[in-house]
């Protein structure tokens, strides 16, 4: 379990439209670290709050080129100089002979790159984020739309973008990572027998 | 529902470069082919399977659109439909092939070949390779190519007067019935009139290379068409979007065209029997073999790591230097599909090769023209065009 401090406001949206606007309105007056957590993937929201598209492709590409060279030296060194073997009279070093394989390795290696990146990325070795405790969060994965602004957000003010979020429409406002949670109080929230409604 | 301006009128100019380009190329083949009348021959054969894969390619593509019944490409229908519109003038350019027929095709005279096995192979060839069929074919191949893009053509322009009439099923049906016999007319059109030039060879992949280039081809010139539309204040509200799709698209092909002409080259080239190897001997000595590494690096190692990056497949800016590259690349790849084969003694490219381009493109540039001209450029009552228009990619 990785003990991050990250802190900060999330509110909670009833709808996509509600949202999308409240991300607007946020990044026009300033706001650059917002996140959004949504039942479905929502294309607005993203750009709403600047995410850009994924760069995965730059860091994937070089992978690729890699390990067409590697694939390419192996098949040249293996054929051509280390033991080099009369097939049908055609040369030893025969590049199209080798251009299956360094493409197929060219393809094995991005595809395994882009999916160990896109894992770290995601930050998936952490099981934990500080969200999850924010009680009834389980319902961004079925009908609520959560908007998260970090505390690290240049344009920060805990009562401020409190009071922003609720202007915009925002149907309850929590605090972020107040304080780590020990596992029997993450518990007790997620059962609700504590869970302060702020 | 569609405010701008929408009837194309513009295009004055090109109609008269095209056709000063037609004359001066037209000039230039008859007095050249005066000197070097095979030459001029091979140069035209060039130019023109250039040209007609670039129409038929549009044709496929306006067809696929309309059986998937797909939506951003409403908003380019019309550029589609000018480029189909040439395929009447293809008609009238395939004259000079048939009046060089028994110059440019060594089928048509098997006595002459020298060698007695390729003879043997002709001569038992002749039921297909045969003058009178050669043009019976040429006649089914455009009669299937005119008639399928004279339907979508009309049914199209009908709707921009008599809005309640919906062709929608017509349109569907009709390409996805349409599209398995302009597809064959095209491959044979291929065996017939690039594959016989080496008559003793055989690739069941030849009518798909020339098809992918052919297709590739015509998705760059759709890319220079609506640029150059966009430039004279039409089309404005096609975006950055459609400009990905078709950048998506001349990857896509890029890449299909690598795949089949590397796989076509790889497997007679591990079998290495002689009738097969025919084709590639003489394209992989002398002076031809640095035109097969710019055919394999101008078609392919160029525009793809050129057309990888999200950015310059979405600015026309950028996209629109690769899309002229890949014209003139498919060219390139005309002049190495017949010249080898004709000309082995070279040179690889004579100046009657530029000359028959020019003489071509130009044509096809002023009738192509000529025929958008007094048309919306958009379908303009069709229903999807709002659709299109707002078409937005990630």
């Amino acid at each position: 379990m990785r003990k991050t401090r990250q802190g900060g406001i999330v509110g909670a949206f009833d709808t996509p439209e509600a949202i999308i606007r409240a991300a607007h309105e946020l990044r026009k007056s300033g706001y650059r670290r917002l996140e959004g957590y949504t039942p479905y993937p929502l294309l607005d929201l993203e750009r709403a709050i600047g995410r850009g598209r994924s760069r995965i492709g730059f860091v994937v590409f070089p992978f690729a080129i890699a390990a067409a060279a590697v694939a390419y030296l192996v098949q040249w060194w293996t054929n051509a100089v280390n033991y080099p073997l009369n097939s049908g009279g055609r040369p030893a070093h025969a590049p199209p002979a080798f251009v299956p394989a360094t493409f197929e390795m060219a393809v094995l290696f991005s595809a395994l790159a882009a999916c160990v990146i896109l894992a770290l990325w995601s930050g998936l070795p952490a099981l934990w984020q500080p969200i999850f405790e924010v009680p009834g969060f389980d319902r961004a994965s079925i009908d609520k739309f959560f908007l998260a602004i970090s505390d690290r957000d240049p344009a920060f003010d805990r009562e401020a973008t409190a009071r922003r979020l609720t202007e915009l429409g925002a149907t309850r406002i929590e605090l972020l990572g107040t304080h780590p949670a020990t596992d029997a109080e993450l518990d007790e929230r997620l059962n609700g027998k504590g869970g302060a409604e702020s | 529902m569609n405010p701008e301006p929408s009837i194309f009128t513009g295009g004055g100019r090109l109609i008269v470069g095209g056709v000063l380009a037609f004359l001066a190329g037209a000039i230039a083949l008859v007095v050249g082919g005066a000197a070097h009348g095979r030459d001029a021959f091979y140069a035209y054969l060039s130019a023109y399977t250039w040209l007609v894969s670039l129409l038929v390619g549009g044709l496929i593509f306006l067809m696929i659109v309309h059986a998937m019944d797909a939506k951003w490409p409403v908003a380019l229908r019309r550029v589609v439909e000018g480029v189909t519109g040439v395929l009447p003038l293809a008609v009238i350019g395939f004259i000079p092939i048939a009046v060089g027929v028994s110059t440019i095709y060594p089928w048509t005279s098997p006595s002459a070949i020298v060698d007695h096995e390729a003879q043997r192979l002709v001569e038992h060839k002749l039921p297909y390779l045969n003058t009178p069929s050669f043009f019976v074919r040429a006649f089914l191949y455009f009669g299937v190519w005119l008639g399928t893009s004279y339907f979508l053509r009309r049914w199209s322009l009908r709707g921009d007067w008599a809005p309640e009439t919906t062709d929608k099923p017509r349109f569907r049906a009709f390409s996805a019935l349409g599209l398995p016999p302009v597809a064959l007319a095209f491959t044979f059109a291929g065996f017939d009139w690039l594959m016989s030039l080496t008559p003793t060879w055989y690739s069941t992949m030849f009518g798909v290379y020339w098809f992918a280039g052919g297709f590739l081809g015509a998705i760059a010139l759709l890319v220079l068409a609506t640029y150059g539309l966009q430039r004279g204040g039409m089309l404005t509200r096609v975006g950055s979007s459609h400009y990905y799709a078709l950048g998506r698209l001349l990857l896509a092909f890029t890449i299909f065209w690598a795949y089949i002409a590397y796989f076509q080259f790889f497997l007679i080239w591990i079998a290495n029997k002689p009738h097969e190897a025919a084709f590639y001997a003489p394209r992989m000595k002398g002076e031809f073999a640095s035109l097969s590494i710019l055919v394999a690096a101008g078609r392919f190692v160029v525009p793809f790591f050129a057309l990888l990056p999200y950015r310059i497949k979405q600015q026309p800016g950028t996209l629109v230097p690769i899309a002229i590259w890949i014209l003139v690349m498919h060219w390139v790849d005309m002049e190495w599909l017949v010249m080898p084969s004709v000309r082995t003694e070279g040179p690889v490219v004579h100046w009657l090769d530029v000359a028959a381009l020019v003489c071509v493109g130009g044509a096809a540039l002023a009738f192509g023209t000529f025929r958008l001209r007094g048309r919306p450029i958009v379908p303009k009552n069709d229903p999807s065009l709002e659709t299109a228009f707002r078409y937005g990619s990630v």
